[in-house]
């Protein structure tokens, strides 16, 4: 079995984005709280260490989000106390805390998100929809890195012919401005030249060629059209009702059936799905 | 090499956005405006903002854009995330959105608007990816578009620069503290929107401060390079 950063950048994609849409858009404690453990057990898996202090920082989230939505939300039937004539309702206590939850799970995931997704595969999912989007990414992120050598190459030079002074906040100011200035001029014609040898080796003639990295086998089709199944699935049984919450003025919870058990247990695979293929990747 | 895809065809980039303008966009309203009733804006606005990026994304590929825009638009968005690293010493100074708007005033409105998304992505790199990502995409780029529009005027006046700046600074702040509430609330709430913005008044105010004064210095200056690039290279 292959981990996630095994397996080709477009369907890990689609993968992430089936979780944290029903997370996101769920309102709901159960989906909410199934992608917090998830999400903390993919971070764990990634990397390599159970990530308690993480995890803590994100249930302090939920617990702010939960005390700050009752002092603007007066919305709900219940009121546990008066603040400034204010009922501070349960309601809009507990939709506070799993707004938090959902929150929280949106972070961890996205944190995941950013472990599993480095550049070069970013890139290739941004050239699935457009290569020349990805190609001006791709210089972009490459002229960072050359850029902030020359930059200190400025520095230095001026530096050198005491030409900057550091004494207070507006000295440096100016002084960085100088560098700025150097590092701008330098920069474009730069990319001038650059322009003119792409043109010279016939870039935008003909048909490009190409270095894939990532290759789009059987295993990323049946990930794909897992998470677009079970995203589906989730919807539908959002759309008719059955794990549908209502929070003001009274909260309803829907009732357990078997539709809702099922549709919360697809949804629980789906966001094990990723932990579980991390745990079980060979190492060759 | 085998036929691995590596990107998808020019029909099926055709079919994704017909899909998306067609399908996904008014499934959202629809969908979103009567199951989800007054919670829709939060995630109805998110979704259309993504919805928006996907478009612009799949109809990017079929603009003719000469190798040396590309290349520059390149070279700026890297120069305008490598300010904030330079300018690192001076908290609250960023000069991503004078970089914008000067490479939308000097050169055209269509290149802010990729500098600024451009800019919003890879400078996340380095803070932190997250749902938010989208939205400074659409900040930004939308601060490089309308500078665009304004192009003539913001050329010719350094106060009309000066007021840009305050302009962009103010409207940041604003659109990204809905952002804010939408993402701790779920729905938009006047009060907790209130909230929000005197919170963010102190950012809101250094934003608009660096934004002029990176304008007033900047401005001038690199926009007779840029100009220069124009016109002795045609770009």
């Amino acid at each position: 079995m292959r981990g996630l950063r095994g397996r080709h950048p477009g369907a890990v994609c689609v993968y992430f984005l089936c979780v944290l849409l029903p997370v996101f858009f769920g309102m709901n404690p159960v989906t909410a709280g199934l992608g917090l453990l998830s999400g903390f057990f993919l971070l764990a898996r990634l990397l390599r260490r159970l990530p308690w202090k993480e995890g803590l920082g994100y249930l302090g989230i939920a617990a702010f989000s939960g005390i700050v939505n009752p002092l603007f939300n007066h919305n709900g039937q219940t009121p546990l106390f008066f603040l400034n004539r204010n009922p501070v309702t349960l309601e809009a206590l507990l939709y506070g805390l799993v707004m938090g939850l959902l929150i929280a799970a949106v972070l961890l995931w996205s944190r995941c998100f950013m472990l599993v997704m480095d550049t070069d595969r970013l890139l290739t999912v941004t050239g699935l929809l457009s290569p020349k989007f990805s190609l001006m990414l791709s210089m972009a992120l490459r002229f960072i890195p050359l850029f902030r050598r020359q930059a200190e190459k400025v520095r230095e030079a001026r530096k050198g012919l005491g030409l900057i002074r550091e004494d207070n906040g507006i000295d440096r100011m100016k002084g960085a401005v100088r560098v700025f200035d150097g590092l701008v001029t330098w920069g474009l014609e730069n990319g001038i030249t650059m322009a003119d040898s792409m043109a010279a080796r016939g870039y935008g003639t003909g048909k490009r060629t190409r270095y894939p990295l990532f290759s789009w086998e059987r295993g990323d089709s049946l990930l794909a059209a897992c998470s677009l199944g079970i995203l589906a699935a989730v919807l539908a049984a959002k759309l008719l009702g059955w794990i549908g919450y209502e929070w003001y003025p009274r909260l309803i919870v829907p009732e357990v059936s078997l539709q809702s058990i099922g549709a919360y247990g697809l949804f629980g695979l789906l966001c094990f799905a990723g932990p579980a293929l991390e745990a079980a990747e060979k190492h060759r | 090499m085998g036929p691995e895809k590596w990107t998808l065809s020019e029909k099926s980039r055709t079919i994704l956005r017909w899909i998306t303008a067609l399908v996904l966009m008014p499934l959202l309203v629809i969908l979103g405006g009567w199951k989800m009733g007054d919670r829709f804006y939060a995630w109805g606005i998110l979704g259309m903002v993504i919805l928006t990026q996907l478009l612009f994304l799949t109809g990017f590929e079929k603009k003719t854009i000469g190798s040396r825009r590309l290349v520059i638009a390149a070279v700026l968005t890297a120069l305008s995330v490598l300010g904030r690293i330079l300018f690192a010493p001076l908290p609250g100074f960023k000069p991503i959105t004078a970089m914008v708007v000067i490479a939308a005033v000097w050169i055209s409105g269509e290149t802010g608007f990729l500098v600024g998304s451009l800019s919003a992505l890879i400078s996340n790199f380095f803070s932190g990816q997250g749902p938010w990502t989208p939205f400074q995409m659409f900040a930004w780029g939308m601060i490089g578009l309308i500078a665009g529009l304004l192009a003539p005027r913001l050329k010719k006046s350094r106060p009309a620069l000066a007021a840009y700046g305050v302009f962009a600074g103010a409207a940041y702040s604003l659109f990204m503290d809905i952002w804010t509430v939408l993402w701790y609330n779920g729905g938009l709430s006047w009060p907790l929107y209130a909230a929000a913005v005197v919170t963010a008044l102190p950012y809101m105010a250094s934003y608009a401060a660096s934004n002029v004064i990176f304008l007033l210095l900047l401005g001038r200056p690199f926009g007779e390079k840029l100009e220069r690039i124009r016109i002795k290279y045609g770009v």
